[in-house]
Parts: structure tokens; sequence; C-alpha cells
């Protein structure tokens, strides 16, 4: 028959023991936890990265399938709650049908798409439900559809003053310029921990392949 | 019964120790590769640079007037050529800064001819901070453009050229692949693009597309 030790463990053993895994447990959690933050920061910044990287796509897509012939100045609008910026992108090319030469006629439908940039105020009282977005047409059946590409909600904080929940990512900034024939448009998205460092930013040639044709028009009023 | 009370001997736990070390290895070889891919999806290979990069190279092949010059890839030892570059960094023998540049190389007017206006208002409105022209395939290119370069003699630094860019750049063109296969469109040369986001968020990012001259 084997024998086995009966004693167990002496309260000493059980005591060093305790001690040995309360010192790692304690080491490793400041270790744990600094790694859960910096997935959390990975994540918003894998999400706003997803974000820019589709608009930026979708509307380069377009400038580079149908050729931008002209981009209008920005309209600003503000009501109670939000401003709307809007950008009229006008197509050499139809794109609801790419064999049409949109030359003759920039207002026909399919010819021009809108961008609009849509960013809550701080101060807004209805703010607690709001997420920036952006609109922007695509081609479905045979014609225009706009497409709302909200900013990713990841939560918000009260804000200090208002009192109002502020979301934590938000569009910080909207800029369109005409720098020589080229379209630069840029949309700073902030995030009190990444704060501006991702902006939407495409730059375009305008009458790219009529660059020295004067009777083109390049930017509208 | 009787049972070995031995435990285990040295070489079985030595056997054990190294193929669980091997695995260890194994995984980490294959993960840490990954790492390196998302930092420069993030911060290197960004969508701007790489649409940048695009209408660079659609301007090379629609508007370049003299594809000749493009082919002459001596501005890096043979392996590159710079068509635009905004500034250079520091060139060092040891660690002694004996050049510190910060000039212009424009070559886009001879190149580019009558045509000449389109890259350089583009150049302009994107913040482009140079252009260069290299091999399809960079093996070479990358073994000239080591990320930690310390140039310790003269004839090295008269080897490596004057262009020394700064450690991002040169970490960038390590993170890329060699491109061993044949490109499917025929693409003999790559158009590589720094460009400057100063303005906003002060960083350079980098993009790299391929071109058919």
């Amino acid at each position: 028959m084997i024998h086995l030790n009966n004693k167990g463990m002496t309260s000493i053993e059980v005591l060093i023991s305790f001690i040995i895994v309360s010192s790692i447990t304690i080491t490793l959690f400041d270790l744990v936890t600094s790694y859960k933050t910096k997935q959390q920061v990975e994540s918003y910044k894998s999400k706003i990265n997803e974000y820019k990287s589709s608009i930026t796509k979708v509307i380069n897509d377009d400038i580079v399938k149908y050729g931008l012939a002209g981009i209008s100045s920005m309209n600003q609008t503000n009501d109670t709650e939000k401003s709307t910026y809007k950008i009229t992108l006008y197509f050499e090319k139809n794109t609801i049908n790419k064999n049409n030469n949109c030359s003759s006629n920039y207002a026909a439908n399919g010819c021009h798409k809108t961008l609009q940039v849509v960013k809550y105020s701080d101060s807004s009282t209805t703010i607690n439900s709001k997420v920036d977005y952006i609109i922007y047409p695509e081609v479905a059946a045979g014609s225009l559809r706009n497409i709302t590409y909200y900013l990713p909600d990841i939560g918000g904080a009260a804000d200090a003053d208002s009192g109002n929940i502020v979301k934590d990512i938000r569009f910080s900034s909207v800029s369109f310029r005409n720098v020589i024939d080229n379209a630069v448009l840029d949309v700073g998205i902030f995030h009190h921990e990444l704060s501006t460092y991702y902006h939407i930013h495409i730059v375009a040639p305008v009458n790219y392949y009529r660059l020295n044709d004067d009777s083109v028009f390049s930017f509208r009023a | 019964m009787r049972k070995n009370k031995n435990g285990f001997v040295l070489a079985e736990t030595l056997v054990v120790s190294v193929i669980v070390m091997g695995i260890f290895s194994l995984i980490y070889a294959n993960y840490y590769p990954l790492i390196g891919e998302y930092e420069r999806r993030e911060v290197y290979d960004d969508i701007d640079s790489k649409y940048v990069a695009h209408w660079i190279r659609k301007m090379i092949i629609e508007k370049n007037g003299n594809a000749t010059t493009l082919k002459n890839l001596n501005s890096c030892n043979g392996q590159c050529h710079i068509l635009y570059a905004a500034y250079y960094h520091d060139v060092t023998v040891g660690e002694d800064i004996v050049r510190e540049k910060e000039e212009l190389v424009d070559e886009t007017d001879s190149v580019f001819g009558d045509n000449s206006s389109y890259i350089q208002n583009y150049i302009y409105a994107a913040d482009v901070r140079a252009i260069l022209i290299t091999p399809y395939k960079i093996t070479t290119l990358k073994n000239n453009f080591q990320a930690n370069t310390t140039i310790t003699t003269a004839a090295q630094q008269a080897n490596i050229n004057q262009y020394v860019f700064n450690r991002g750049f040169r970490e960038y063109i390590q993170y890329l692949p060699q491109y061993k296969t044949a490109s499917v469109n025929g693409a003999n040369y790559r158009v590589i693009v720094i460009v400057d986001h100063d303005t906003s968020k002060e960083y350079d990012s980098y993009g790299t597309i391929e071109v058919k001259i």
C-alpha cells in the first residue's frame, strides 16, 4: 500500500504562498489596468480610422472615377442645436451614367453631389442623443440617395458648464480651401484623449484634364 | 504497486522547455509583424498619403514630358530618383553633425515641361515634402535606407549620398515589403511620397504606389 503524506500544509507555508500570490496580483494589477486603458484608446483610434477611411474613400472614388470639374464654396447654416456645412462637388462625367458628359449641364441629376457635415453645438440642450454626422449621396437604382455616416458613438461625459452630455468623439472643425486649382477639404475629428490628431483630409485637382482651359469653370461662388 | 517517485530528470525538463519555448517563439514571430503592420497602417501608409501618391502617379503617367529623366536613379546610389524634396535631414559622421541641409530639390520643371503646373500646384496644395521614384522591387533600396544608419566614414557618406532622410522615413522603407513578385499591371517603378501634416497634426505620413514609366 502506498504511504501518503497526510499532514497538509503548515500555516507558515500557507502564509508564504498567500503573500507571494498577493504580491504577484498587485504587481500585475497596474499592468493589466494600463493595458486595458491602452486597448480602449486603440479601439477608439481604430474606429476613427475606419470612419475617416470610409468617408475619404467614397469621396475620392467619385473624384477619381468621374473627374472633379468644379466645387462650390462652403455654405454654413446654424440653428439652435447644430451647424451644417454644405459643399457641392461637380463632376466631368455623370455619376449615374458614366457615358454622359456633364460639361453641357453641370446642374443635371448625377452631375453634382452635395457633401454635408453636421456638427452639434456643445451648448445645445438636446445634445444628449446627438452624434455628429456626414451626409454624402451614392448612386442606387439609377438615382442619387443620401447616405448618412454617423461618427462612432462611444458615449460621452457631462459638460462642466451646461451639464449636457458631450459626445467623446465629435467634429472639431470643417474647412474648405481652393489652393491653386486644387480643392482642399479638411474635417477635424476631436477626441478628448486623442485631441484633434485625426482629420478627414482630401486634396484633389479640379479640372485636371482641362487645367488651362479658361472656358471651363473650376470654382463656383 | 510501486510508483516512480523520482520526478522529472533534467533531460526531460530540458526537452519540454525547449518545445514550449519553440512554440512561444513561433507565436511571437507570427504575432510581432502584425503589430508593425498595424502601426504602419495607422501612421505611415494612411489613406491620405495613398491618394496623394495616386495623383502623383497619375500625373507622372499622363503629364510627364521626360520619362527618361525619371528612370535615372542616381540620386540614391542607383536606387532612387528624387523628383522633389523640400528638406533633408542631418548627415552625420559618427556623432557629429557635419551638414544640416534645408534646401529644395525640384526637378518638376525639367521633367514635366509645359505640364509642370499640374504637379507643382498639387505639391503645394497637398503639402508634399518629397517625391521619390524607385525600382518596383526595393530590396536594394531597403539596404540603402537602414533605419539606424549612422555614417562613420567619409566613404560611407559619399556612398549613401547627401540625401539622408529622417528616421521615420527610413523606418517606413524598412516596413515596406520587398515587392519581389512582379506587378500584375506591368509596373516597373514605384512612387514614394512624404506628406507633411504640420498644419494640423504635426507629423509626416508616407505612401507608395506602383507606376509604369
